[in-house]
């Protein structure tokens, strides 16, 4: 499964599949705390000495290993604050950004099948003006042939008809501009989905990048079932394509809605 | 009858619009952009023009005040069914400003196209209120 994320952050690493390094990396950061936290104590223990003997000549390297404490426990208090976070955060800062870089997807995938709407009906809707303009004027020609080559015959009321026959086409010919009011509101919706889709890469970028290799998550899941359920082959593409997946599929039967 | 020139991106939109001119007399040209209109009128100068307001490349606004500054005399009808990014009666309003005397919402209605047209033929230059 390909697990790149669509946000195209920098790649970080899940905490249950960390690379063999980070396991020493931790243990050197853990070393540090502790060594630090010693020589706190130590200059700790060395200025309470000094103190109980008396405040004499020794008082101002009291003053310093005080100072010197303080320093280490901040040092040490902030390294918690600023360090690797705990495991259990990390997960779940892994699990949101899994579940971001999901919903980049669908946005994604909303935003294709919009393109294909807009495509389909363009094409329909096209062809299906030409054919209306033909017989418009074909109704038209018809009327007027009738009217020259047999003017007072039977034929008159036929020339009639042909006229009346082509005046419903022009209104029909008027609601087939459903298809580019159509086509702005499909607009309007990708550019609300992309509006969402910058919302979600700031908050990506908030979780510093990370990029889960666990995309088991509940919506992917539901989203999967759906078009395996009862989507269009073209659109199932569409969706793996979004997810970054492979197009493979297998043979199973589906539903087909159109 | 006259010479009218329909411009919009949408092909739909300009068989419709095209159709129905001709029907009522009026010989047609038509353009997919403002670029391409603009040639349509170095080659002949229509009586009227009925542009879409949101096009890419040159748009209608541009393409408006363009005609409007080399031929004063030609009728701007504009239309416009608004945009993702802006409301229907801007876009119709900075139309105004641009110089079309009339004004059609999208979806264009037969019998309002047909009224507007002679309206700017006829010289009437007062603005056609868009409907509401």
């Amino acid at each position: 499964m390909n697990t790149r994320d669509p946000a195209g952050s920098a790649p970080a690493t899940h905490p249950a599949t960390a690379p063999a390094n980070a396991g020493p990396a931790r243990a050197k950061h853990a070393t540090a705390r502790i060594a630090a936290l010693a020589l706190g104590a130590g200059a700790a223990a060395f200025a309470l000495v000094e103190l109980s003997a008396g405040l004499g000549p020794d008082a101002s390297a009291a003053g310093a290993a005080l100072i010197a404490a303080a320093g280490v426990a901040a040092g040490y208090i902030l390294s918690f604050r600023h360090g690797p976070l705990p495991i259990e955060m990390q997960a779940r800062l892994f699990h949101v950004a899994d579940e971001l870089a999901q919903y980049r997807a669908f946005t994604q995938l909303v935003r294709d099948q919009g393109q294909r709407i807009t495509e389909i009906t363009t094409d329909a809707a096209t062809a299906i003006v030409a054919g209306l303009v033909d017989i418009d004027s074909g109704l038209v020609k018809l009327a007027k042939e009738l009217d020259t080559t047999a003017p007072g015959t039977d034929l008159g009321p036929a020339a009639s008809a042909a006229r009346a026959m082509s005046e419903p086409v022009v209104d029909m010919l008027g609601k087939v501009q459903f298809q580019d009011i159509t086509q702005q509101q499909i607009a309007f919706i990708a550019r609300l989905s992309l509006l969402v889709d910058d919302h979600m890469t700031l908050l990506a970028s908030e979780l510093d990048g990370r990029q889960s290799f666990n995309r088991a998550g509940q919506f992917q899941s539901r989203f999967a079932q759906a078009l395996d359920d009862c989507v269009m082959d073209s659109q199932r593409n569409d969706h793996h394509t979004a997810m970054g997946l492979s197009l493979q599929e297998d043979s199973r039967p589906v539903v087909e809605l159109f | 009858m006259a010479h009218i020139l329909v411009v919009d991106d949408v092909d739909v939109v300009r068989l419709v619009i095209s159709k129905i001119l001709k029907r009522d007399g009026h010989t047609v040209m038509e353009a997919g952009g403002g670029a391409a209109a603009l040639d349509e009128i170095a080659r002949r100068i229509p009586d009227a023009v009925i542009t879409d307001l949101w096009m890419p490349a040159v748009d209608g606004f541009h393409l408006i005040e363009t005609i409007k500054a080399r031929h004063p005399a030609v009728a701007i009808i504009a239309m416009s069914g608004g945009s993702p990014r802006h409301s229907q009666q801007d876009s119709l309003d900075r139309a105004r400003s641009a110089g079309a005397t009339q004004l059609l919402d999208k979806p264009i209605d037969k019998d309002e196209l047909v009224t507007a047209v002679r309206d700017a033929l006829g010289g009437v230059t007062a603005i056609q209120g868009a409907r509401a």
